[in-house]
């Protein structure tokens, strides 16, 4: 009955091969993680339980900040077996309980390893292990109960943002603390020794068995009283109703018409693609601003180019041109030509995404004192960089067609989006090699507008004779 | 007219049709009849999809349906109602016109007559996303309509169609056969068959597709289908 549940709300498929693959990843990537302690770091292996500890946590925290939200709040399939007589807490439970599994299957994962080199200690181990399954449940009731907040008192029309702003909100925080945490780490002497004295393992587990009994306590009533409310409310954001009139459309190309609503008409999307972009930026440049010295690149307009060809890869409307595409099922019977539908959604993408360039564009120019000539590069190479990224997301989309399992758009698309990401940074990390070990009499800029006008050609020419690839 | 040489289709090893061939006419309605799940929705997407099939050819109008060309020869109308959501109605039929390059003066007489008859009238400017099933299936086929394409292939049309909205499409449907044209729809219901189309397609329990004229009489065509198909 719990696997029967579990299949129709989570349309989960789980094949005991991927589930078995699954196993031997964590188990090869735990045995990694203590070989790496063990035989290239200083100190007795038993000082890196802590650390790993958190890593663990930190994973099971990530899964849990993607699952709660996406499994009981923004999942269709719930309101089907709402009718059934069946309690709201069940439901909470079985995911959470399913969640539960998972973690306790990374904890096992992250520290079974350990036990083949600390033999001596193992008590200690098994509690640190007790208490990184407990602290990672304690999480997932954290993360249910702000949701329960955010989809309980955030009106419908904005319900939607507040679990976006949740979700990539703290995954944020979490790649910057755990990025600060490993080179504190690292580089901080004494920082490890610190953390193992601050942390008794018996008591901190006790303390974590009595807040997760605390707040199961918590989380159970407040599932009862305001869950189901919660999640209609949140329901009632992907169905909403637009009440006012709607002005007839000027466009009169229907591949436009097609593309313009496709984007325009997912507000999810528009959000997405533009928010988490100047997030991402934001967070980048002060990634870079306060460790590029170390990269030892002296190299003019450096940063800023990579910031800009990171702003263009970072595409959501472009790398989910297809795969985000409701009507796509239904174009294969009207006479629309895929070869245009491909550069209307290239140009699609190119528009949204050149907001972005634009905006960074403005900031680099007049805050940081940009010569009027410089600017005007700085902009043509950013144009011509998301034309090339766009076109790459689009035609990875394209070619890899890919219908997503999750309704959360944040999680779509990410696959061509690395792939854009990686492709647009080597690129740059080319010319700067080019430009400062091969050739140091040209200026980066110049170059560099002068190679990303070249790949656009290179894939402008592509479109137009490689007819077959965009097949009708 | 329609001509389905040997086609072929398979799910994994589940076999759907094996070497299938029919030729429909124009100047006929047919109806598509057989049990649930024995391929009605497979052999009409294999006949507007080409990369559906895994073998055979099919030509509409004397063009391969692999040729891009041929869509502009038919219009279909599948069992889904999830089609062009994110657009409003309006939207969605002036699209229609203008991908199958219709006049646009004339269309827009057309559209407002087809809108008039199935009372659509004042709804158009809302998305389809909002329609119920009825509205979304009359739009659709009102695209159909609009398309100036001769050969409508229709996955169960009279779906969710109101008394009034049925009359009114069978009327349509027999103005579009006496233009010369061609109607394939799929359909469950026996008695409506047997009063409405002109010949009638039958997918065995093998799997085999036959067609004979309707006999108009809703208890041979019962016997006939109970025979064969079950």
């Amino acid at each position: 009955m719990k696997r029967t549940l579990y299949k129709a709300i989570l349309k989960s498929r789980s094949a005991p091969i991927i589930t078995l693959s699954l196993s031997m990843i964590g188990i090869y990537v735990g045995y990694l993680i203590w070989y790496v302690l063990g035989h290239y770091l200083p100190g007795p292996i038993s000082v890196y339980r802590v650390f790993v500890s958190i890593l663990a946590i930190w994973i099971s925290t990530f899964i849990a900040i993607y699952k709660i939200p996406d499994q009981l709040f923004t999942n269709r399939r719930i309101k089907d077996v709402l009718c059934f007589p069946l309690s709201s807490s069940r439901l909470v439970l079985l995911v959470i309980g399913r969640l539960a599994c998972v973690q306790l299957g990374v904890t096992i994962s992250a520290f079974w390893a350990c036990f083949l080199y600390a033999t001596s200690d193992w008590l200690s181990t098994v509690t640190i292990m007790l208490f990184c399954w407990i602290g990672s449940c304690l999480i997932d009731l954290l993360v249910l109960l702000i949701s329960m907040a955010i989809a309980n008192l955030l009106p419908a029309s904005s319900v939607g943002y507040g679990f976006i702003v949740l979700q990539y909100g703290a995954f944020l925080l979490l790649a910057l603390s755990a990025g600060n945490l490993v080179s504190e780490i690292f580089f901080v002497p004494d920082f490890l020794d610190n953390l193992n004295e601050a942390f008794c393992p018996d008591k901190w587990l006790l303390i974590a068995m009595l807040v997760a009994a605390l707040s199961t306590l918590c989380a159970y009533f407040c599932v009862k009283a305001g869950y189901v409310r919660g999640y209609l409310n949140t329901q009632n954001f992907q169905h909403q109703k637009a009440n006012k009139a709607i002005a007839p459309t000027k466009i009169k190309n229907p591949y436009f018409l097609l593309e313009w609503k496709r984007v325009s008409r997912n507000k999810e999307l528009i959000f997405f693609s533009n928010i988490k972009n100047i997030i991402t930026v934001v967070v980048l440049c002060g990634l870079l601003m306060q460790n590029f010295d170390w990269i030892g690149v002296s190299e003019r307009y450096t940063i800023e180019l990579f910031l800009l060809v990171s702003c263009c890869a970072v595409n959501t409307i472009s790398s989910t041109a297809y795969s985000s595409d409701p009507n796509k099922a239904y174009i294969s019977f009207l006479p629309i030509s895929s070869h245009r539908l491909f550069f209307w959604k290239t140009l699609q993408g190119f528009f949204w995404g050149e907001i972005t360039v634009l905006l960074f564009w403005v900031g680099a120019t007049f805050f940081h004192g940009i010569s009027a000539l410089d600017a005007f590069l700085l902009l043509i190479y950013g144009t011509v960089m998301n034309y090339g990224c766009v076109w790459l997301g689009v035609f990875l989309d394209y070619k890899m067609p890919r219908s997503p399992n999750s309704t959360n758009e944040l999680l779509h698309g990410n696959i061509s989006k690395v792939i854009v990401l990686f492709a647009s940074i080597t690129l740059t990390v080319g010319e700067i090699y080019f430009i400062t070990q091969i050739i140091d009499y040209i200026s980066l800029l110049p170059f560099a507008v002068c190679v990303s006008g070249c790949v656009v050609a290179i894939e402008c020419v592509y479109w137009l004779f490689c007819r077959r690839s965009f097949r009708d | 007219m329609i001509k389905v040489k040997g086609i072929s289709k398979k799910y994994g090893n589940r076999i759907i049709f094996e070497n299938i061939s029919c030729s429909l006419d124009n100047q006929r309605i047919y109806a598509l009849v057989g049990v649930n799940g024995i391929g009605k929705s497979t052999l009409l997407n294999a006949i507007t999809q080409p990369a559906s099939m895994d073998s055979g050819n099919v030509e509409i109008d004397g063009i391969d349906n692999r040729e891009f060309k041929s869509k502009f020869q038919f219009f279909y109308v599948p069992d889904s109602k999830e089609m062009f959501l994110n657009l409003t109605g309006n939207e969605y039929l002036k699209c229609i016109i203008q991908l199958y390059r219709q006049n646009a003066v004339k269309a827009k007489e057309t559209l407002e007559r087809l809108s008039a008859a199935f009372k659509l009238e004042r709804s158009l400017n809302e998305y389809i996303a909002n329609y119920s099933l009825g509205m979304k299936q009359k739009v659709y086929l009102i695209a159909a309509f609009l398309s100036g394409a001769g050969n409508l292939i229709l996955d169960e049309p009279f779906n969710g169609l109101d008394p009034e909205s049925v009359a009114t499409l069978k009327k349509l449907l027999i103005e579009h056969r006496d233009a010369g044209n061609l109607v394939l729809f799929s359909a469950h219901n026996l008695d409506l068959v047997a009063n409405f189309c002109d010949d009638v397609v039958f997918i065995d329990k093998q799997r085999k597709v036959f067609q004979f004229e309707n006999p108009r009489d809703f208890v041979q065509l019962e016997d006939a289908f109970f025979q064969t198909c079950v």
